[in-house]
């Protein structure tokens, strides 16, 4: 190939890239077959996250490339991969994946939060919904870049350079989940449940959970983990119902 | 012709510095972590305060600096060569060598914009990089990177190379190849 051919190379790969960006529609309005949940019959899921077997150590965070993170980390911190509490496994996005059929919510207009504290995303796993804003904050007395990295959703990078800046973003289709990432300091990530009902939960303390306000009606629950991947339950709930429902992870 | 030749081999040596710069940053993973492009984090690229070069900054902002200085110099390669060279398909290579430099840097940038999009990553940085920029920048005006004073006496050498004539000891100009 000579150099003219190959600039005409370039140009169409530039081309080819522009094309394959993706641009999910925005979240519809009500269909006209939309339930809306009755309150007063609404029940619950909680439960716990179990983790199986010995918790491996997480490996311990090496701060040094921004002395910023070192000076604001004076003790050692170390990933949260696999965090585990009280026999309990942390940070599993718990949320009903089927079952729902045409029930219709509406988007909440307060925004989600992910603040970037310490050189590390805080919370690390969150929900959110289609539609609604995501406020990003930079705490921090470094520069960040924030780079969400969706299959379905519009990818995104900027940077927040000074502390305290705000950003908001928004996601236009259910997507479970996003990965987040600052390419500055590659230690940091997080992952948002992106869906169009507000039946989910992250585990806390312990690996427990609680999804309240839920309608009658027999649901796929799943739990996912950014290492141990997912588990399934099924599980039907009457009238103001109460259920337990456990998940049991483990490493393999 | 001496100052040229010597000038043309501080150009190929840093932009050995730069392809090497630029390997860093794949390998440490920190492609986007300046997110825009001509600008670093909305600063003019060249009044980006040192302080701030931290983390994955350091590698990507530090291959843009590199690579600033590498198009600077190319610049002047290329206006030089045009200047003093007698031989035409050696100032063409000197202007290709300026072409590639320029090219490298756009799709560097637009591999940042579009988040570093497979046909630009693979278009660039497997026979771009290695071949493209290691080989044009390196040896652009090919009869300028030998020792010889006289440019004219170029196909001299290459009698003496093609012979494989293994006394001689002049640095070899191994015009680029493309397909690699
Ligand atoms: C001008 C001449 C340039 C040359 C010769 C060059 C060379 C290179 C090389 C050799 C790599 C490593 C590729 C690999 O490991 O596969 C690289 C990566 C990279 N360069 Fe450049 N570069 C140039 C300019 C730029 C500019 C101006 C930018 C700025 C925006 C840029 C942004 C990047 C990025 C983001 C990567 C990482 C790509 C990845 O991780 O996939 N480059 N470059």
């Amino acid at each position: 190939m000579r150099p003219s051919s190959l600039q005409a190379f370039g140009v169409l790969l530039l081309l080819s890239a522009a094309c394959s960006e993706r641009q999910p529609p925005p979240p519809a309005g009500p269909p006209p077959d939309a339930k809306r949940v009755n309150p007063a019959t609404v029940g619950r899921v909680s439960g716990k996250v179990v983790f199986e077997g010995a918790a491996p150590g997480n490996a311990q965070i090496k701060m040094a490339s921004d002395p910023v993170c070192l000076r604001e980390n004076k003790d050692a911190v170390s990933v949260e991969t696999i965090k585990v509490s009280g026999g309990g496994l942390e940070n599993v996005f718990v949320y009903v994946k089927d079952g729902l059929a045409n029930y219709y919510f509406e988007t909440p207009s307060a925004p989600a939060k992910l603040d970037q504290k310490g050189c590390r995303y805080m919370p690390h796993v969150f929900g959110l919904r289609v539609g609604q804003p995501l406020e990003i904050i930079n705490s921090d007395p470094t520069l960040h870049n924030v780079h969400a990295l969706p299959d379905v959703n519009q990818e995104f990078n900027f940077g927040q350079a000074i502390q305290g800046m705000k950003n908001t973003k928004t996601f236009t289709a259910r997507e479970v989940m996003v990965p987040f990432k600052c390419d500055v300091h590659g230690w940091m990530s997080a992952y948002a449940g992106v869906l169009d009902h507000p039946y989910f939960a992250v585990t806390a303390n312990a690996g427990t959970f609680e999804i309240k306000d839920v309608p009658p009606g027999t649901y796929v629950v799943e739990a996912w983990h950014e290492k141990l991947g997912v588990r399934t339950h099924s599980v039907t709930i009457g009238d103001k119902e109460s259920k337990d429902l456990n998940f049991t992870f483990n490493v393999q | 012709m001496k100052a040229l030749n010597r000038f043309a081999i501080l150009v190929a040596a840093s932009t050995v510095l730069l392809i090497a710069a630029g390997g860093m940053v794949t390998s440490t993973g920190s492609g986007l972590s300046v997110p825009d492009w001509p600008n670093t984090y909305g600063w003019f690229m060249f009044s980006f305060p040192l302080e701030k070069m931290v983390g994955g900054i350091f590698y990507e902002h530090g291959h843009r600096m590199i690579a600033s200085a590498v198009g600077f110099l190319t610049i002047i390669l290329a206006a030089w060569t045009w200047w003093v060279e007698p031989r035409r398909w050696v100032r063409r290579l000197a202007v290709a060598a300026l072409a590639a430099v320029i090219l490298q840097g756009l799709l560097g940038g637009i591999t940042v914009l579009f988040y570093l999009p497979a046909p630009i990553s693979i278009g660039r940085c497997g026979p771009g990089d290695s071949r493209f920029s290691a080989g044009i920048p390196p040896h652009p005006p090919a009869g300028v990177v030998s020792r010889d004073r006289n440019p004219f006496r170029a196909p001299d050498r290459r009698g003496a190379r093609d012979r494989g004539d293994s006394r001689d000891r002049r640095p070899r100009v191994v015009p680029p190849s493309w397909p690699p």
